[in-house]
């Protein structure tokens, strides 16, 4: 796969304080939400991102660049180790990242549809979770109020698999 | 962004939890409570958190069951169980759910141990059967679809007559009868031997409050007669096999 393309086409993202990004195109496509826009041709020269800050969205094209220069799983079969290797320590480096921007980042490859980046801040989430009471994981994934269990229902969960407390 | 994280990945973070973590997160909030109580969940759950267990060997003792699980490395592992198995005959176990027999050939029952939920099932008879018929069972986890599938086999000890093979679908809740099989005849049947299971070259015994297992290279004693049922990209297949029994058996005392 060629990472060299400088005549290739050109994709300016917006982000919400107003800062753009210039990014090859071929890494945009690693959002399906950008790749379909840019399939039905209602892609601006310009595509606003009315609800990602900046910070994030840098830490997303640092992303989306990373993997669309690895060559693909499904491109062929027998895809050198190395790179595979190199993807995974850039994943682990990229998800050291505080909580509250792991989640921002979450919810923006969820708004850009970036399947891969979904599923690792899922499993970094997931990985911090373990071990943390109801309490601090209501707090981690700001569970609404309304959804909040009564004392009583909440004490009669606990009863049911107290097994699993101990 | 400060937004509630969307449910559908919060479902996607839960999926990622060890089974023992997401159950001390029932009480995080009603949604994720409803959620792990689904029958969805309790079904991929233990499809997904198992070690596989070739074996379930039970006891009782006082009135209490017990249950081990042996793994391919012959590691004995109790499973904490507060079923009273006395009634209860496992036999077979697939992806973290084990199947009982209940009552002789009345019910069938399905065990997950890492939620502690089970799921009875009643076990179908067919007016047009013949009376002293045997029936064995088989039970597995369908790869394609996580759905725990029993299957059902009714035939005649001493004279020829029909099969009858019905399968389980947890999924759907009901059984469906396998139509063409209902018409071939069978002469001989050989039994398993009770207390003995066996798994590829190795025989099981199981005895009284003890257990003891023996090797054996050779398999030539037996040959039972198997009928397997396969599942294969969503077609059920099945045919009569002459190989020693590829999946677990066990008996309780």
């Amino acid at each position: 796969m060629s990472t060299s393309s400088s005549s290739s086409k050109k994709i300016v993202l917006k982000s919400a304080d107003n800062e753009t990004f210039e990014i090859d195109e071929i890494v945009a496509l690693e959002s399906q939400a950008i790749k379909n826009m840019i399939e039905d041709e209602c892609a601006d020269n310009v595509i606003p991102l009315g609800n990602i800050d900046s910070k994030t969205l840098s830490k997303i094209i640092e992303y989306c660049k990373k993997h669309a220069e690895s060559p693909k799983k499904d491109d062929n079969a027998d895809i050198d180790e190395k790179a595979v290797e190199d993807l995974k320590s850039f994943d682990a480096e990229f998800a050291k990242v505080d909580m509250p921007l792991i989640q921002d980042i979450l919810m923006a490859a969820n708004f850009l549809n970036i399947d891969n980046l979904i599923g690792l801040m899922c499993r970094t989430i997931a990985d911090r979770i373990k071990g943390k009471t109801p309490e601090e994981i209501r707090k981690i994934l700001n569970i609404n109020k309304n959804d909040l269990l009564s004392p009583e229902q909440e004490a009669k969960a606990r009863e049911e698999n107290s097994w699993a407390f101990d | 962004m400060s937004d509630n994280i969307p449910l559908d990945v919060q479902l996607d973070i839960m999926n990622r939890l060890p089974v023992k973590t997401i159950l001390q997160l029932r009480s995080v909030s009603k949604i994720w409570k409803a959620n792990i109580d689904s029958h969805a969940f309790i079904k991929a759950c233990g499809a997904k958190d198992s070690a596989d267990c070739l074996f379930c060997l039970t006891f009782d003792q006082v009135y209490k069951g017990f249950m081990c699980s042996v793994d391919s490395k012959l590691t004995i592992t109790p499973v904490d169980t507060h079923m009273n198995l006395a009634a209860m005959m496992p036999v077979g176990s697939c992806s973290g759910i084990t199947f009982f027999l209940y009552g002789g050939n009345v019910m069938a029952v399905l065990w997950n141990p890492s939620l502690r939920k089970s799921v009875c099932i009643f076990i179908p008879y067919y007016t047009n059967q013949i009376e002293c018929s045997k029936i064995c069972f088989g039970f597995g986890v369908r790869p394609d679809t996580l759905d725990p599938t029993i299957v059902n086999v009714s035939y005649p000890v001493f004279h020829s007559g029909y099969w009858y093979v019905s399968v389980f679908s947890l999924n759907a809740l009901s059984w469906k009868r396998l139509e063409i099989f209902s018409c071939h005849p069978i002469s001989r049947h050989r039994d398993t031997i009770p207390f003995e299971s066996r798994y590829a070259n190795a025989i099981f015994f199981v005895r009284l409050r003890e257990l003891y297992y023996h090797f054996r290279d050779d398999h030539d004693f037996s040959h039972p007669l198997v009928l397997r049922v396969a599942f294969r990209g969503g077609r059920c297949i099945h045919n009569k096999i002459f190989k020693p029994i590829r999946h677990p058996y066990s008996y309780g005392e």
